[in-house]
This record gives structure tokens, C-alpha cells and sequence, in this order.
């Protein structure tokens, strides 16, 4: 009986000899549709904004679609479903499993008088394994409870002095909340960074308060090219 | 404690056992005792009645230790080796036990075949890899990541099957799983010390082995010989003390002090040890009592007693268990009760069976076991095999009970080699016993403590029923050996991880605690804000790491297609092309690659450089270099060029086309405006249009490389010249002839003729092609043209069988890089093959194109390689009908092409010179051909006779083998040659110069189509310089040039390396290096070599020899293997003679005209010239003359001939020679005069210790080589031949050709010209003064020089000197070498560049080719430094082989 090893050596190297090693570069195809969004409460139109996170080691192939993907507003049908059904095709080169590509979701609001509020927020992660899946992110809207600098008054100027909103000023923030209930602002984040796992903002996360809202549902098909090859699996 | 204490009072007899009695351990170790008591048989011997202390009778050894130990050694000695391991093992694995026992010998191995043959017929296989070669992760791996062999079953482990783990993970962990490391665990004997079934007298025999054992433990580690010992020393130096006269009391106290309180040591060690024998004694006699109060013998054991003679002659006293046979002794008087045989039959039933667990995963269970009973041992005995990638973290055994549902008894785990230490000694074998008892060992421990402290106080241990206490021994082992054993464990890996960063990060670790500690941390707090750097630091680094290790492999490589997939939504152009899926596919798309960014190209470009360099010769230079002004000129011209590289580079990526084509390269031609508008305007008015009728199509069959498929090369191998032949033939030829005299019949003459076979010659061409992507095709119908070797008998049926073999396969058979193929063979000295071989190129598929690329390299050349080929019969064992015929080839001669000339050329012909040794061993070269037929009178006849025998055994320098080839390529590949001779690079000269330069070439281009000419060239900067500036006489190096400064200068310039140019400066065009930077660079091209051998030439004439009447030059033109090359022209104004040389190879040919002069009343008038050249200058390898050049202008030939031979030399004749410039146009060129470039040179002094060192190291290189080409590659046919270099052996020999030949032929290389001997014939026959001090001279050098007077002196001088050196050679030969051998060899001479090199030098001679293996191999190098880093080096190569019949 001959060792293991020595029957598949020969296989292995076949194989590098037909094709250059360039060609073995892992990649990800990821191809599916932000399908829609369910149980959120309003009778607005709502429309949903995905932007892509990714490590260091992934290489967007289209860097054009990386600012983001807007969805048209739909208004929902009588089960509550927003459908949107946008079309998103991703194609990464992989050298580093670190930062598997997350969807990072924005929910906006458009209301009678036309205006635009954030709703809410919420983040997927992309399947590792190939093949068709559907996920459903649940969203979070946040209320500002805590003062912390992210959290800002809609419609606020960024440029705005912080030093305003000083910690013990709970007063403002209670003005705040009234403000956001008659008028229907709630408070938006002024960057994405607390979704993503960006060192500094990520970790003020724990300082957010937020009520949960509805679900977005996507729907993604995986194509993972020379993954094996590569002797790992996104299993 | 209630014992008495040990106190003075005590005195030795108090004990039963003396003090000499006492087992003092300078015997032997515990396990050498029982070795030697196995090996004795002393066990034998029963129990007599009279009994030592009630004891079993003791044994006596009788002999003295020594004899003892001598005599066991023999015995052992005396085994065989498998007898002795069997041995060893068996014994190893019983006496685990601690107690020795007698007993019938069960071996290991008998199980496992037994084991091993019901396996193999119920044979399971595994698999640990999927179909694409990777390791089954995952959820199957971890199932099957331990390989059991046949030995044991499996049980499947359902609950890991849905275990999932993440993909990094499972990446790292099996990263380094590729190589399974074997695991061997033998397991011995289980024995029980406690178990539930145990009588009393069970249980006090399981003490007392337990007592046994720490005695003996205690009796190895005991100190009482090292007391002994130091205490007679110290009486020694009393009793020296004594007899002194000084005063020594206060030493003598001293003394006495440390004695008594050495005797006081000893006492203790004694009384312990005293103790311990007591406590066994004791034991016994409970034991005695028990058996006499029951009547009956449960044990089979009995105490017995040994005395060891010591070196003293005082007794030791050891206590052994013996062994007894109950059953006898029970069925002779003792009455076994119901009770008592109901117990022996549980304990007989008692059943165990024990589970191996690797990293908490049941592996393997043993077969179930019964109990022994009066030993309770279960034999388990059997060994297993484990496949493990990793060293396991644990490895345990588990000990079941076996009932209708198994109880686990205990579990323990086993020890491995190599778990405590990770060095490679620690991959012995484990041998231990391991101790199961579930938590019963501290008692165990606790008893033993109070059985040595109070006395005789047998402590009842009173147990409950399933309590079970004993030993299993196993052994552990990797058998495997090497640097990774043993396997690293996983656990250590990640421990190393985590004390990376505690090194690093100590202080974070700790603040890490305290935030633990006080649970809360404010980072807003600004006092925290130090702690929170540090941490955010630690996570930042822990990242770092992390992403590190889960980089996918390969991902470093940038990958053009994904590069492409980017720019495709930045250039809308490229949506248009689709992009192709591999690599190769975009590289060969030529629009692709422009689209491609130049940054990244250009850095991509500059790692190619820094590679290359290494390659290149600056790397290899600056190794040795000291001279720190050398270096630095070195790295300004490694500046300059890696700068104009880059330039290069990228005027590449800009252009069109993605071939390498030198035009794309160059700068683009600017036009200056120099002249005034409105005169070019008339000037395009008046210069002359094309007609116009339609454009004559030149060059139809020329192709675009990229649409071939395939190139075929067909050489036409047409005839041969004077093949030197074998002197052994010589004599025969004499006797021919002597018999030619006496009769005259044309049938006998025929006969007698073909007896002689003066030399059998065959040609070898042999195609080498550099390139990864470019194969050599060979085709059938090439294989079938290939003629049959004509030889009789067996090999003929041989080269069937080929053809055969060769018919079965595909239509095409993919050779490989290089090929060799055979010409038939031919006989005579001038044989004539008229043979066609054919190569073919392609891709390795044959649809695919090819790069033109791959082919345009200078490496890849063609050689022609002269053999002789020698063969003769050998009869074959007592069958006087069969022969064995044997064929070795014998290197003559060799001529290589670079293919690239070939590419350039379309077509070769004509007559090539064959570079051959200076001598070969049993060769010589017949100076008259045809004397045979030849009607001439007998003294001429004679005469030839003569020189016959007085040139034995010469190959005469002067007479050159020559091959006449035709080559042709076909389709022909349009290769971008150089570029073209208009275009030029303004800055170095005036712009005038040039526009008048193109005006010029144009109009001789029309004119002479083939003619070489050239007015400038570029130097390292990429300007161009008119050519007469690179000459100027230049002061060669400091070499004792009073006589033969010319060879000699030609000697040291042809030693400098040749390089080309496309290898050198690759991407650059052809580079014209000033006489500095080559030295420097150590490597040039034809032209470097022409310009600095032409500059010393100048010199010498001028400074040395001092003659007004010669004149330099350098020609340009067409020479016959390198294609384009320059030589250098010494003209002898007076005489018209013209010696050409050839600076590569240091050969010079001469060239003679005269005038016809008639005179007609006063006046002269010439009729012609007539050229009266010598016959062997005939093969000058240059063979078309385009122009010459000197420090002043350039003369363009335009004569009718091109080549030499028929040329006039006359260059002031302008009906040959056309001057470029006249007088005026060089004022107004040059106003300051034609200045040189260069200036003077500078040489670093050679350095004897750097060749000495290459020698040394060349000699090993070689030697190696050789031997592991003929035991591995030789022939392709699997043949291995061992090698031997008997250097030593023969080392006078080689001493000799070391110090004396290879020095002599130097010399002669050195001094002598051994071709172009006819110059200066007439012209310096008159100065007879100066001949004579030459002479003298060269007495004084011991060397025959001077050849420059007369042709006929000349050449038998030089002659004679060769003829010395072999003759030397061969008297050393007889001198040293046993007459029955013979010896084939030849020296070889080439400058030194590197060693695989010269190794490619040696192969191509196939002398390492000769298949046989009674030969012997000498192989002896010398280096002689030259100035400035060059290495002339010898390599004498010689075969020494058992004389055989040489006609064949």
C-alpha cells in the first residue's frame, strides 16, 4: 500500500503546469437582488441603500459600483412587503480570508411632504459557501438616548461645532426626542462606520440605543472560483 | 514513629545481612543484572532444601566481575543480530514487571503475522485526499486524520459528522499536514498488583515485588563504593602525611574530620539499604506463614538469593524472585478446596481489553484477554501502527473490564518520544510502565512509607470488590528519522503565536488584567487614554499577524486579467475585447498588454532587473573585487544602464506592436532643422521619385513569427577536411606502403588499402533551446529518413527495435529542450557524409503558435560536434559464434552557431573550422592526403615517410579541421536586426556628420547589398560616436611583453568572456562599450573585443616594436559561424601583407598580394596583383569585408570581392578603398580633431589566491558533475555508472599535467601563434641581428619561440614544443600507469565565467558518455590569472581504459 501523499503529488502538479499561477487567484462572484423589505411600520415609501464592506484582501473588480447601490421607493402592498427587487453582480479577487464582504444596509424614508429620513440600519453578511441563498437582515432604528457624538439632530450640519453637545446636557436631548416623535425625525447616523468592524467607530457601538425595525430580504447566488484549488473551503 | 531509630548504638550486627552482603551496585546496573542473569540461565537451578535464611538456595556467580562481564559480552557478541533484537525486545517488554521471571518466550511478531494475514483478506481502504489531490478537511478529515494499518478496526464517530467548523481554521490547521509521521505503540503485559480476586498471599507477593523493586532502585543509587572509594584515598594521603617530616597535624585533623564523617555516610546508606532487605525478609516470612496456616501455594514464586563476587572479594547479596511450578507441587500433596478453585476460575474468566485514545477519539481496541492466574497477567502483546500529521496532544489508554456491558477500569495516558524535549535525540523509543490504580497509588505510596518506617507492620489493606490496581508496559516509537521528527504539535504552534506578543506586548497583557479585574474601563476618561493606546496597539498587531497567516496562496502575483477587469469600467475601449480566462492567453494578445498601466510594468520591470543582475557578471565580479576605484566604475555603468533599461522599457509599452523590436526601442528619429526651409523644399523638388510602375515586392517568404506554428532547421552536413587520424593507424599506413613498393597489382594494393581504417568520423548536431515554451518536434518521416547505423550483428537488431517503438507512437513525439541527432558514420580523413538533418520547433501543442520571442536568444545555438567512432568485438563467454560489439565515440572537434545568426542569416554555407584541443592523446593529423596515389619520385616519397614518423603523434596546430554545411530555415522568420546604420542618436557629434553619414551609406547600400558598413555606433549612454574615436593606442597590461607582444596581447584579449550583446544589455541595441568599460564588464561582444585588441596593437607597434611600416585597423564584415563580426587587420605597408585576426580566438590568418610589374623603358606599369596566400588561411572564417576603420577614417570596400583571399590591401588605393571623410571634411567635422574616448587604461593585478581558489573549486564542480551525469542522465538509458577519479592513485601523473603540461601548454598558447605563419615572411628577414637576441631570449625562457623569420623555422618549432609536451606526457604515462591501460584525453582551454559553463564545455566533448565501467576518470584543472579578473582555464580530461584490439 502506497503512502497518500505520493499518488496525489503528481495530480497537483499537472495541474500548475497547464496554467499559470495568476490564474489561481481565488475569486467571488456574488449575484442576487436586495428582494425587499417587511414589517416596517409606516405607510411611507420606503427605499433601501447597500454598500459594500470588505477587507483589505478583496478586490472589487468593478470599482465603479462601490459607492453603493440605491433602490427605487416602493410603497407596500397589503402584507407589508416593500418590494424593490434590485439587481446587484459583485465580482471580487480574493488574497485574504480576512473581511469577508458584508452588505451594509441603510433604509430611507420618503414621507408626504417628500422628505428624506434614514429609517434604519442594518448589516448581512455575505454566505461563504456557493450556491443560492436568501438572507434576511434585520434592522435596527436608532434613538438617541445616549449622548454620544455620533447621534445628531436630522438635518443637522456635520459641520457643526461638537463641543455643543456636551454630556450633561440631557435637557437637549429629551428636546430632542419630542422633536423626532411630533415630527417624525428620528436620528440618523452621521457615517456607516458603526456597522462596519472599522477599529475606532465600531467600537462606540456600544454607546448606540436603537429600537428594532423591519427585515430587508436578499437574495444571493455565491460563486467561489479556485477556492479548492487552493486547498480551503468557504464551508 | 515507633520504630528505633538508627542510631550509633546499633552496630552492624545487629542486621542479618553483613555489610559486605549488602548489595553495593558496582556490579552492574539493575537492568545489566538481569540481562546477564537471562543470559546465564541461572533460573535453571530449583530450590534446593537447604535453604540460605530460609531463602531459595542462593546462586553463586563464582567468577570475578570482570571475567563475568568479558564472557557475557562474547556470548552476546556470538547472536545474530535479528536473534539479539528479538531478544532485547522480548526481554525489554517482560521485565517491565521490575521483577525478573523466567518464562517461555512469546514474540511480538508471531501475533501481528497472524494479525496481519486475516486483515489482508478482509483489506478496507482509505482515502485521505479528494480526486483534486487536497486533504479531506472538514467534517471526513477529522474521522480520518488517524491511518490505522489492517491491525485495527474502526469505529465510526457519529457525532464529529455534524461538526462544522470555519473555513480559516480548518486553513491553518491543516497547513501543515501534508506528511504523515508513523506512531508505533507496542503494548506488552497488563499485571495486576491489586485486584479484588487476590488471596493474602497475593496481595503480600504483589508487596513484596513492590519492595523488590524500590530495593533495587535504592541499590542502584546508593553511594556506598564512592564512599568506600574516597575513604582509601583519604587513608592514602594519611599514610603519606605520616612519613613527611613537616609538621601536618592540622591536615591530618582535617583528614580525620571528613573521614569520620565519610564512614558516618556510609553507615546510613548501609543501614538503609539493611532495612529495605529486612522489610523483603520480612515480607517472606509472612508470606512462608500465610502458605503454611492455608496449606497451599497460590503464587508462583519463591525468594531467592544471589551472591556476586565483588572486586573485594566480599560477597554482594541480591534478592531475586524465582519461579515455581504450583500445578506440580499442588497436584502432589495439597487438597485445593471448592472455594479455592471457584476463585481460580473467575480469575481465569477475568477478561480485559484496552482502547487506545488519540486527542479524545477512540482509535483502536486490542482483542479481549483472559487473565493468567497464579501470574494475574493478561498478555496483551501487540503492536500498533498509527498515521498522525501532528504529534497528538494526548495519547491514552483505556482499560476495560470485560463483561455483558464493559467497565471502564482506568484510563491513563501514555507517554511519546520527544513530548518533554523538542530535539531530534528525543525520537528514541519510550520503554516505561505505566501505573493504573484509580487513585490508588497514594496509598499504595503511603503503605510503603510505613512499611519502611515502622517495622513489620504488614498494614490489611482492606479493598472494596472493584478496585484494581497494576502495571501496563508499552513502548512508544517514531521509527522514521529526519529533521521534522519528532512532529510538531498543534498546541505548540499556537503557544509559540501567543508568546510572540507577550514578548512584544507585555505591558497590554497586564493592563489587560487589571481592566478585567476592575470590570470597567472608561475610555473617555482621559487618564486612560495611555492604556487604551496600548490596547488598541495590541489589537492592531494581533491583526496584523492574522491577516498575515490567512493570505490564500498565490495571491501575491498580480493577475493581468483581473487588472484588465478593473480598467474595464475606467477605458470604455477595452468593453470591445473580450478577456480571455488564462494568463497565457492575454500575455500573447499584444492589444491587451498596451492597455495594461506602465507604473505597475515598470515596477514589475525593475524586479526582473534585480533578478538579472544576479545572473549577470557584475554580481559574480563584485565577489572578488577589492579595488575599490573598479567598483565604483562598475556601478556607474550598472546606473546608466539600469536607467536606460527602464527608458527602454517603456518606449516598449507605448509602441504598436508587442514584439521586440530594437527600432521600437530606439529613440524616434528627429528631425532637426538644421538646414533652412526653403533648401529642403528645393531639395524635395529635385531628389530623385520612385517610378511609376508598381513596387517590387522583396522578401515574399519572409513571415510574421506570431502566425507560425512550427520552424524547421535542416542542416546539410556535405564533407569533412583533414580528420585528424588515429597514430596507431600511422604504422600500419607504413607498412602498406613499404608493401605498395614490392607489388604492384591494383588488386592487392585494393586489398591491402582496406585494412586500414585510418579514422572513422561522425558528426553529432545537437540542438539546445534555452526556452521554457518552445519544444523540439521530432517527426516520423524525419526518424524514418534517419538512415539505420550499418554495423553487424546485434545492433542492428537494436536500431529495429527502436524504429519499431518509434512506429507505435503518436504521430509526434515531443523530444524535448534539446535533441541529438547522428550523422552515418563515414571513413577517411576527408569523409563525406552529404546527410540532411532536420529540426523541428514548436509549441508543445501543435495548434498553438509560438512566440517569436522565445526563439530570439542568443543561448540557443546549434552544434556540430566531430566524432570518432570507435568499435570492436568482443567475444561472448566460451561461443566462439556470438560477439558483443561495443561502440565508444572519441571528441575530436566541435563547432557551435547561435541559432540567432541563423535567424538573421535565412541561410549558412560554406566551410567551418572546428575548434579541436590542442592535442588529443593518440591522434595526429596527416600532413600529406593523397601520397598514396600520388606518382613522385622515391625520395619525395621518402621524405614524406620521414616526416611521417618524425610528426608522430602531433595534431599539427596549423592544419585546420574543417566542416563544409549548409543551413537552411525554413519559412524564414523576419527578425528586426539591428537597427538600422541611418538612424543615430545626436549629441556626441555634430549633426553635420551624420546627415553627410546617411547621404553616404544610402548611396553604398544600393550599391553593395551585403557589405557590412557602419559609421557610428552607440556608446553606454545612447549617443552616438563616430567609430575612428574608439581607437587610440592604449597600454595593455603589465605582462612581460619584450617578445611576442603581439600573440600575446592577442592571447589576453581573447580570454576575456564573450557575451553578446542581447544577453548583456537585453532590450538595448548593439552597444558599442569603450575599451574601459569592457575590461570592467569583463564581457563584450565581437566588436569590444576587435576594438581593444586594435588599441593594443597600436600601441605595441608604436612603443614596443617601434615600426612606422605597419598599420591597424579594424574590419568589419561577415564572418562564417558568428555572422556579423569585427577583426582586427595588421597591414605591413611595405609588403603588402595583411594579417587578420581573429580576436576571439586569437587566431590570425594571412592575406598576401604582388604586384605584376612590367616595365616598359622607364616607366613601371602594373598588370594586376596575384595573391600568394597559404593554403590553410583558405579556411579564414571571415569571409566578406564591408569596411575598415583606424583612428583617422573609415574605408569602405569597394571592390568586386568581398572575401579576403581575393581582396587588394592597398587601402591607400582609392580604386579599392573609399575614404568617408577627406581632409576638408574633417576640419569642418571635427575642428578639434578626430579625439579618442577612451584614455588610458587600468588594471587591476591578477590574484593568484582567487584562481588558485576557482581551481580548487572547479576541480570539485567538475568531478561531481561528472559523476552524477554518468549515474544518472547518461544516455537517456537508464544505465547507472559509477565513477572513479583516481587522482590520487596516479597523483604524480597528475601532478605532472598539472604543474608541467598544462603550464607548457599555457605558455605556448601564450607566446605562439599557431595559425597565419607565413606573415612577415620576407620583411623582416634581413634584421638578423634581431633575431638573434630574440633567440637568446628565448633560450633563457626554455621555451621555442620566434617564428616571425622564416615559415619552415617557424613551424617546426613550434611543432617540436608540442611534440615535447606529449612526449613528456607519455613517458610519464608508462612511467606511472600499468602497461595494460591505456589512456584517451585531451586539454581543454576556455576563459573561466562561470562553472555550470565549463561543466557545458566537458559534456559536449562526451567523453563522461563512454558506457562502461572499468574505466577511470582523470580530470585535472588549472587557472592562470590574468590582469584584471581574467582566468585562463585548462581542463585536462583523459579516460583510462584496459587496452584492447584497436582495429575493428
Amino acid at each position: 500500500m502506497s503512502m497518500p501523499y505520493q499518488q496525489t503529488g503528481n495530480q497537483l502538479d499537472y495541474q500548475e503546469v497547464k496554467q499559470t499561477k495568476a490564474d489561481l487567484k481565488a475569486e467571488v462572484h456574488l449575484i442576487g437582488q436586495i428582494v425587499g423589505g417587511l414589517d416596517f411600520q409606516t405607510d411611507d415609501g420606503l427605499f433601501c441603500e447597500l454598500a459594500i464592506d470588505c477587507g483589505d484582501g478583496w478586490d472589487l473588480l468593478q470599482p465603479g459600483n462601490n459607492k453603493g447601490i440605491q433602490t427605487q421607493t416602493s410603497y407596500a402592498n397589503p402584507g407589508q412587503l416593500f418590494s424593490w427587487g434590485h439587481p446587484f453582480d459583485l465580482h471580487f479577487s480574493v488574497s485574504n480570508i480576512i473581511g469577508w464582504p458584508k452588505a451594509l444596509l441603510k433604509v430611507w424614508r420618503l414621507d408626504s411632504s417628500n422628505k428624506i429620513d434614514a429609517c434604519s440600519y442594518g448589516t448581512a453578511i455575505f454566505p461563504r459557501s456557493a450556491g443560492y441563498h436568501q438572507i434576511t437582515c434585520e434592522t435596527w432604528t436608532p434613538t438617541g438616548e445616549n449622548l454620544d457624538l455620533e447621534i445628531r439632530k436630522p438635518n443637522e450640519d456635520l459641520a457643526t461645532n461638537t463641543d455643543q453637545f456636551s454630556k450633561f446636557d440631557r435637557s437637549l436631548d429629551w428636546r430632542f426626542q419630542a422633536l423626532s416623535f411630533y415630527m417624525e425625525n428620528p436620528p440618523r447616523l452621521t457615517t456607516l462606520a458603526p456597522l462596519t468592524t472599522d477599529k475606532g467607530d465600531f467600537a462606540r457601538r456600544k454607546i448606540l440605543n436603537s429600537i428594532s425595525n423591519g427585515r430587508i430580504i436578499i437574495e444571493v447566488e455565491v460563486i467561489l472560483k479556485n477556492f479548492k484549488r487552493l486547498s480551503f473551503s468557504g464551508q | 514513629m515507633n520504630s528505633p531509630p538508627p542510631n550509633s548504638k546499633s552496630t552492624e550486627t545487629q542486621f542479618k545481612f553483613g555489610l559486605l552482603k549488602v548489595l553495593r551496585s558496582n556490579y552492574f546496573a539493575d537492568v545489566d543484572r538481569m540481562t546477564e542473569a537471562h543470559n546465564q540461565g541461572l533460573f535453571e537451578s530449583i530450590i534446593d532444601e537447604k535453604e540460605w535464611l530460609n531463602c531459595g538456595k542462593p546462586i553463586v556467580d563464582k567468577r570475578p566481575v570482570h571475567e563475568a562481564k568479558r564472557a557475557n559480552e562474547k556470548e552476546v557478541q556470538d547472536e545474530g543480530e535479528e536473534q539479539r533484537k528479538q531478544r532485547l525486545e522480548n526481554l525489554n517488554l517482560y521485565l517491565m514487571d521490575g521483577v525478573f521471571k523466567a518464562g517461555e518466550e512469546m514474540g511480538l511478531q508471531e501475533w501481528n503475522k497472524r494479525r496481519l494475514e486475516k486483515s489482508l483478506i478482509s483489506e478496507q481502504k482509505f482515502y485521505y485526499f479528494d480526486d483534486d489531490g487536497n486533504l479531506v478537511a472538514d467534517r471526513e478529515f477529522f474521522e480520518e486524520k488517524i491511518q490505522r494499518l489492517f491491525l485495527i478496526d474502526f469505529d465510526e464517530n457519529l457525532a464529529l459528522q455534524t461538526h462544522q467548523r470555519p473555513a480559516s481554521r480548518c486553513a491553518r490547521e491543516n497547513q501543515n499536514k501534508q506528511l504523515p509521521f508513523r506512531l508505533d505503540i507496542f503494548i506488552g503485559v497488563l499485571q495486576f498488583s491489586y485486584h479484588p480476586q487476590f488471596s493474602r498471599e497475593d496481595q503480600y507477593v504483589a508487596d513484596l515485588k513492590y519492595l523488590i523493586k524500590k530495593y533495587r532502585k535504592r541499590a542502584d543509587l546508593a553511594l556506598i563504593p564512592h564512599y568506600q572509594k574516597t575513604l582509601n584515598i583519604l587513608e592514602k594521603e594519611t599514610t603519606e602525611l605520616q612519613s613527611r617530616p613537616d609538621d601536618t597535624k592540622m591536615e591530618m585533623e582535617m583528614i580525620q574530620l571528613e573521614k569520620e564523617r565519610l564512614r558516618e555516610e556510609l553507615r546510613k546508606e548501609i543501614e538503609t539499604l539493611q532495612k529495605l532487605m529486612e522489610q523483603i525478609y520480612a515480607k517472606w516470612d509472612t508470606i512462608k506463614e500465610e502458605r503454611k496456616t492455608v496449606g497451599a501455594i497460590s503464587s508462583p514464586y519463591k525468594l531467592g538469593v544471589r551472591f556476586y563476587n565483588s572486586t573485594d572479594n566480599t560477597k554482594e547479596v541480591d534478592f531475586i524472585l524465582q519461579q515455581i511450578e504450583i500445578n506440580k507441587e499442588s497436584n502432589k500433596d495439597q487438597i485445593i478446596s471448592k472455594a479455592e478453585e471457584g476463585r481460580r476460575q473467575t480469575i481465569k474468566s477475568f477478561r480485559v481489553q484496552l482502547e487506545i485514545v488519540i486527542n479524545n477519539q477512540v482509535v483502536a481496541q486490542t482483542r479481549k484477554v483472559n487473565l493468567d492466574w497464579p501470574s494475574f497477567e493478561a498478555r496483551i502483546m501487540e503492536k500498533l501502527q498509527v498515521y498522525v500529521f501532528t504529534k497528538p496532544t494526548s495519547v491514552k489508554l483505556r482499560i476495560w473490564k470485560v463483561q455483558l456491558i464493559n467497565k471502564l477500569i482506568d484510563e491513563i495516558e501514555i507517554e511519546l518520544p520527544g513530548e518533554k524535549s523538542y530535539a531530534i535525540t528525543s525520537t528514541g523509543f519510550v520503554l516505561k510502565e505505566a501505573y493504573f490504580a484509580q487513585g490508588r497509588k497514594t496509598i499504595r505510596e503511603s503503605r510503603y512509607q510505613d512499611l519502611i518506617s515502622q517495622n513489620n507492620k504488614a498494614l490489611n489493606y482492606k479493598s472494596t470488590e472493584e478496585e484494581f490496581e497494576g502495571f501496563i508496559s508499552f513502548r512508544t516509537e517514531w521509527p522514521d528519522f529526519g529533521p521534522k521528527m519528532p512532529p510538531e504539535s498543534l498546541d505548540m504552534q499556537y503557544h509559540q503565536l501567543e508568546t510572540k506578543y507577550e514578548d512584544e506586548l507585555g505591558d497590554a497583557d497586564d493592563i489587560e488584567k487589571m481592566i478585567v479585574d476592575e470590570k470597567y474601563f472608561d475610555i473617555n476618561d482621559p487618564r486612560n487614554e495611555e492604556l487604551y493606546e496600548k490596547l488598541t496597539k495590541k489589537q492592531d498587531k494581533q491583526t496584523e499577524v492574522i491577516s498575515g497567516e490567512c493570505v490564500v496562496p498565490y495571491s501575491h502575483i498580480k493577475s493581468k486579467r483581473q487588472q484588465l477587469l478593473k480598467m474595464k469600467f475606467v477605458q470604455p475601449q477595452l468593453s470591445k475585447y473580450k478577456i480571455p480566462l488564462l494568463e497565457q492567453q492575454i500575455e500573447r494578445d499584444g492589444e491587451l498588454i498596451q492597455f495594461l498601466g506602465e507604473d505597475d510594468d515598470q515596477m514589475d520591470y525593475e524586479k526582473e532587473l534585480r533578478n538579472q543582475n544576479k545572473e549577470d557578471q557584475f554580481q559574480i565580479l563584485g565577489d572578488y573585487i577589492n579595488d575599490e576605484a573598479t567598483k565604483q566604475r562598475l556601478l556607474t555603468i550598472q546606473k546608466i544602464l539600469q536607467a536606460r533599461k527602464i527608458e527602454a522599457k517603456l518606449k516598449r509599452a507605448k509602441n504598436q506592436s508587442g514584439l521586440i523590436s530594437i527600432e521600437n526601442v530606439v529613440n524616434e528619429f528627429h528631425f532637426e532643422a538644421a538646414a533652412s526651409l526653403l533648401a529642403e523644399c528645393i531639395k524635395s523638388i529635385f531628389t530623385k521619385r520612385r517610378k511609376l510602375g508598381p513596387q517590387k515586392r522583396t522578401n515574399l517568404d519572409k513571415k510574421n513569427p506570431t502566425q507560425l506554428s512550427e520552424v524547421q532547421i535542416s542542416a546539410l552536413v556535405i564533407q569533412g577536411n583533414n580528420v585528424p587520424i588515429r597514430s596507431s593507424d600511422v604504422s600500419k599506413l607504413l607498412e602498406v606502403k613499404q608493401k605498395l613498393n614490392q607489388y604492384n597489382s591494383v588488386k592487392e594494393t585494393i586489398e591491402l588499402l582496406g585494412k586500414i581504417k585510418k579514422v572513422s568520423p561522425i558528426i553529432q548536431v545537437t540542438l539546445d533551446i534555452q526556452s521554457d515554451n518552445v519544444r523540439i518536434i521530432r517527426n516520423i518521416d524525419v526518424l524514418k529518413k534517419k538512415q539505420k547505423p550499418q554495423l553487424p550483428g546485434q545492433l542492428q537488431a537494436f536500431g529495429q527495435q527502436e524504429d519499431d517503438e518509434y512506429e507505435a507512437d503518436i504521430e509526434r513525439l515531443i523530444i524535448g529542450k534539446k535533441d541529438d541527432q547522428l550523422t552515418s558514420e563515414v571513413e577517411g580523413v576527408n569523409p563525406e557524409w552529404n546527410e540532411l538533418i532536420d529540426f523541428r520547433i514548436g509549441r508543445e501543442f501543435k495548434q498553438q503558435q509560438f512566440d517569436p520571442e522565445d526563439l530570439i536568444n542568443s543561448r540557443n545555438k546549434i552544434t556540430f560536434t566531430l566524432f570518432d567512432q570507435i568499435g570492436w568485438f568482443k567475444q561472448k563467454g566460451m561461443n566462439t559464434q556470438e560477439h558483443t560489439l561495443t561502440i565508444t565515440r572519441r571528441y575530436i572537434g566541435s563547432v557551435t552557431i547561435p541559432l540567432l545568426n541563423l535567424f538573421q542569416q535565412e541561410k549558412m554555407s560554406g566551410r567551418f573550422r572546428i575548434n579541436r584541443p590542442l592535442f588529443l592523446l593518440n591522434y595526429r593529423t596527416l600532413n600529406v592526403e593523397n601520397f598514396l596515389m600520388d606518382q613522385r619520385n622515391q625520395t619525395q616519397q621518402q621524405n614524406e615517410l620521414q616526416s611521417l614518423h618524425n610528426n608522430f603523434d602531433i595534431i599539427d596546430p596549423h592544419i585546420p579541421t574543417t566542416i563544409e554545411l549548409t543551413m537552411t530555415l525554413e519559412p524564414s522568420i523576419k527578425v528586426n536586426e539591428d537597427l538600422s546604420a541611418t538612424t543615430y542618436f545626436p549629441g556626441a557629434e555634430s549633426t553635420n556628420l551624420f546627415l553627410y553619414g546617411i547621404r553616404q551609406l544610402n548611396r553604398y547600400r544600393e550599391q553593395y547589398k551585403d557589405r557590412y558598413i557602419k559609421f557610428w555606433a552607440e556608446n553606454l549612454k545612447g549617443e552616438s560616436v563616430f567609430l575612428p574615436r574608439f581607437i587610440t593606442p592604449l597600454k595593455p597590461p603589465e605582462i612581460d611583453f619584450t617578445a611576442n607582444s603581439i600573440e600575446k596581447a592577442a592571447r589576453y584579449v581573447s580570454l576575456i568572456p564573450f557575451r553578446n550583446d542581447t544577453e548583456v544589455f537585453r532590450d538595448l541595441p548593439d552597444i558599442y562599450c569603450n575599451s574601459q568599460e569592457f575590461i570592467d564588464l569583463r564581457a563584450g561582444d565581437f566588436e569590444e573585443h576587435a576594438l581593444l585588441l586594435c588599441n593594443f596593437f597600436m600601441y605595441i607597434d608604436e612603443k614596443i616594436l617601434k615600426r612606422d611600416d605597419i598599420k591597424n585597423y579594424v574590419v568589419m564584415g561577415r564572418g562564417l559561424p558568428e555572422g556579423k563580426t569585427q577583426y582586427v587587420m595588421r597591414r605591413f605597408t611595405k609588403s603588402n601583407f595583411v594579417e587578420l585576426w581573429n580576436p576571439q580566438t586569437g587566431e590570425v590568418f594571412v592575406f598576401q598580394n604582388q604586384e605584376y610589374i612590367k616595365t616598359l623603358f622607364c616607366f613601371t606599369v602594373s598588370k594586376g596583383y596575384k595573391n600568394l596566400n597559404d593554403v590553410d588561411d583558405d579556411a579564414c572564417p571571415l569571409t566578406n569585408i564591408g569596411c575598415i576603420f583606424d583612428n583617422q577614417n573609415i574605408y569602405i570596400n569597394i571592390q568586386n570581392t568581398e572575401t579576403p583571399s581575393e581582396m587588394n590591401f592597398n587601402i591607400e588605393d582609392t580604386h579599392f578603398w573609399e575614404p568617408l571623410l577627406n581632409n576638408d571634411q574633417i576640419k569642418a567635422f571635427f575642428p578639434k580633431g578626430i579625439l579618442p574616448i577612451s584614455n588610458e587604461l587600468v588594471f587591476d593585478v591578477p590574484s593568484v589566491e582567487r584562481s588558485i581558489l576557482v581551481q580548487d573549486e572547479l576541480d570539485k564542480f567538475l568531478k561531481n558533475k561528472i559523476k552524477d551525469y554518468r549515474f544518472e542522465d547518461l544516455g537517456q538509458k537508464k544505465a547507472h555508472f559509477t565513477t572513479t577519479f583516481n587522482n590520487q592513485k596516479y597523483a604524480q601523473l597528475t601532478e605532472f599535467i598539472r604543474d608541467r603540461v598544462l603550464f607548457d601548454l599555457e605558455s605556448f598558447k601564450f607566446r605562439i601563434r599557431t595559425t597565419g605563419l607565413a606573415s612577415e615572411y620576407g620583411a623582416q628577414r634581413n634584421n638578423e641581428q634581431q633575431q638573434q637576441q630574440q633567440e637568446q631570449q628565448n633560450q633563457e625562457e626554455q621555451v621555442p619561440l620566434n617564428h616571425e623569420n622564416s615559415q619552415q623555422w617557424t613551424y617546426q618549432k613550434s611543432l617540436d614544443h608540442l611534440k615535447k609536451i606529449q612526449e613528456q606526457l607519455i613517458r610519464q604515462q608508462e612511467k606511472y600507469v600499468r602497461s595494460s591501460k591505456e589512456m584517451y584525453g585531451f586539454p581543454l582551454n576556455f576563459s573561466f565565467v562561470d562553472y555550470e559553463r565549463a561543466w557545458d564545455e566537458i559534456k559536449a566533448t562526451g567523453i563522461a558518455d563512454i558506457m562502461s565501467d572499468d574505466i577511470e576518470f582523470l580530470c585535472i584543472t588549472r587557472c592562470f590569472p590574468y590582469p584584471h579578473y581574467v582566468l585562463s582555464t585548462w581542463v585536462f580530461i583523459a579516460v583510462l581504459y584496459k587496452s584492447k584490439p584497436a582495429d575493428m
